[in-house]
């Protein structure tokens, strides 16, 4: 039985060669980032007093003549093509409401689903009906971004069938600018886990299936005990692997 | 309480694990997570403390003021327990939502300091029947993140330890009336012995085990769970069972065993970090909210 206890200890406060040995220019809100009129002011910027002021704590970023300054804690901006993993909150009439950790919630249209069996015909009014049956609140999902909407929220889709609901295993939240956008972010790691990599900050961390299920397409959660090794081995892999990707957030 | 959507899938993870005695992140059935524990973080208090435990963040003060005596204890100061559920802590708390529990856990805390050993009421007393030291303890809920109780319980014994309470004499006239006097020196003060001041332990039912310090994810799993309040010497002063599950009297026994050998522990390593924050003295440095 393990308890720890210990008096708080005040954060080393970074240094600012820190800034120069890794090339990035951080600034806080209200730094001045230039005094040259001559570029174009982008996300994170304002003008004030003839000069260019960061509005959010970042790096700044510079493409040719446009300036911008990446936050380094936001929410979720969706993109086209990204990956999510996403908790539904509301089930509505033609579509699920995804709570991904972004200013708007997500939306998740019945059109943009699967259906079991990988059936290709209109959703219908059955079909709407039995919604709850697919995707109930609380249930987590994995799905693409598809398109997004003008006030920033983001519609998702899970017609591929590496995509849809989640089974066992554990979600770790961190910071969205944290997840780098790579080729594939679907990954398996060799002591028997998976993880999926949510761009949004949401990572899914789940005991390797030993076979893909081909025709369910992700709807049919397993909820049996997994003994693809001995219980407590998977578990404690999966335990350390959340372990450490919270160590390298915080 | 604050409470946080989990799939049915993660909740039988969690099951699962718990069984095998291995949770979500790594720690064992009886362990504690991570504390940090700073007493003196508001000036303008007679005594105050700040736990963090996890995500859970609790402020608590104590002020002593003087009033009369309850009628039925003239020799005896008194404690009163107030809890603010800020909004800070969740959303949930927002406006009235969280006078419910705090009004549950006042009524929980004023509990397991109802009996005589706990705190010595007497050395509150100024003068029989007239004047006595009633100390206002102020719980603050800053963020949620699970196990609020215990948290709760380890703040106010901390507090209760950094209290100081100014020396009072009472001068008597010829014509009778009385006056009381301050000590000359500020810091001359009394103390008070916190060496039997219980605290709290929460355990959670999950499947047939049941978990010390459970998160806001294992608390969703979870349908009952046992209070139980222990001294440092293992002595049970309050136990309360919460959640609509029910509890099986053998559990009932087995968890109140957990409670008192994890309570003694829990009790051992506050003692040793307080008086280890004692012995830098007055020179240390305070961390407090912007460390």
């Amino acid at each position: 039985m393990a308890m720890e206890m210990r008096l708080p200890v005040a954060r080393k406060p970074l240094s600012e060669s820190l800034g120069r040995e890794t090339k990035k220019h951080l600034v806080v809100p209200g730094d001045t980032i230039t005094t040259d009129t001559g570029f174009m002011r982008g996300h994170g910027t304002y003008m004030g007093e003839e000069k260019l002021i960061a509005s959010v704590a970042g790096s700044v970023e510079r493409v040719n003549k446009l300036i911008c300054v990446k936050a380094l804690k936001t929410r979720y901006n969706g993109e086209v093509g990204d990956i999510v993993v996403g908790r539904i909150t509301e089930v509505q009439q033609k579509r699920w409401k995804v709570e991904t950790n972004s200013r708007l919630d997500s939306v998740l249209l019945l059109s943009s689903m699967n259906l079991p069996g990988g059936e290709l015909r209109r959703r219908s009014a059955e079909d709407e009906l039995a919604m709850r049956g697919f995707l109930q609140e609380g249930d987590l999902i994995s799905a693409e971004v598809q398109a997004v909407f003008s006030d920033g929220a983001v519609s998702l889709h899970t017609r591929s069938l590496k995509y849809g609901k989640l089974g066992q295993g554990v979600l770790v939240q961190v910071s969205p600018s944290l997840v780098k956008r790579q080729k594939t972010h679907f990954h398996d790691l060799p002591c028997g886990a998976s993880v999926i990599l949510g761009n949004n900050g949401f990572i899914w961390i789940y005991p390797t299936p030993e076979h893909k299920e081909e025709e369910a397409g992700g709807f049919i959660a397993n909820l049996e005990i997994k003994d693809i090794l001995k219980p407590e081995i998977m578990e404690e892999i999966v335990m350390e692997t959340r372990q450490r990707l919270l160590e390298q957030e915080g | 309480m604050a409470s946080v959507a989990l799939s049915e899938a993660e909740k039988v993870y969690i099951v699962h694990g718990v069984q095998e005695d291995l949770r979500v992140d790594g720690r064992s059935c009886e362990d504690y997570r991570c504390m940090e524990v700073e007493t003196d973080v508001v000036s303008n208090t007679s005594g105050s403390a700040r736990v963090k435990l996890g995500h859970t963040d609790i402020l608590v003060g104590v002020k002593a003021e003087m009033g009369t005596p309850k009628l039925e204890k003239p020799n005896e100061g008194y404690l009163e327990f107030f809890v603010d559920c800020s909004a800070n802590a969740t959303p949930e708390f927002e406006g009235r939502g969280g006078d419910d529990l705090g009004a549950e856990i006042a009524n929980t805390l004023y509990g397991i300091f109802n009996n005589k050993s706990s705190v010595d009421l007497r050395s509150l007393c100024i003068s029989p029947r007239e004047h006595c030291w009633i100390l206002y303890v102020d719980v603050l809920l800053l963020e949620c993140g699970g196990n609020l109780f215990d948290a709760i319980s380890i703040a106010v014994k901390a507090a209760l330890f950094n209290t100081r309470i100014p020396k009072v004499r009472v001068l008597e006239d010829e014509e009778g009336s009385k006056d009381i006097e301050l000590f000359d020196d500020p810091y001359d003060c009394i103390r008070l012995s916190v060496d039997n001041v219980p605290c709290i332990v929460t355990l959670c039912k999950i499947g047939y085990r049941h978990v010390v310090d459970a998160t806001l994810q294992e608390e969703a799993c979870s349908l009952a769970s046992l209070l139980v309040s222990v001294t440092s010497m293992g002595v049970v002063t309050c136990m309360r069972k919460v959640g609509k599950g029910s509890l099986d009297p053998e559990s009932i026994f087995e968890m109140m065993e957990t409670g008192k050998r994890v309570g003694k522990v829990l009790h051992a390593s506050l003692q040793s970090v307080l008086h280890k924050e004692e012995s830098l003295g007055p020179k240390r440095q305070k961390v407090g909210f912007l460390g």
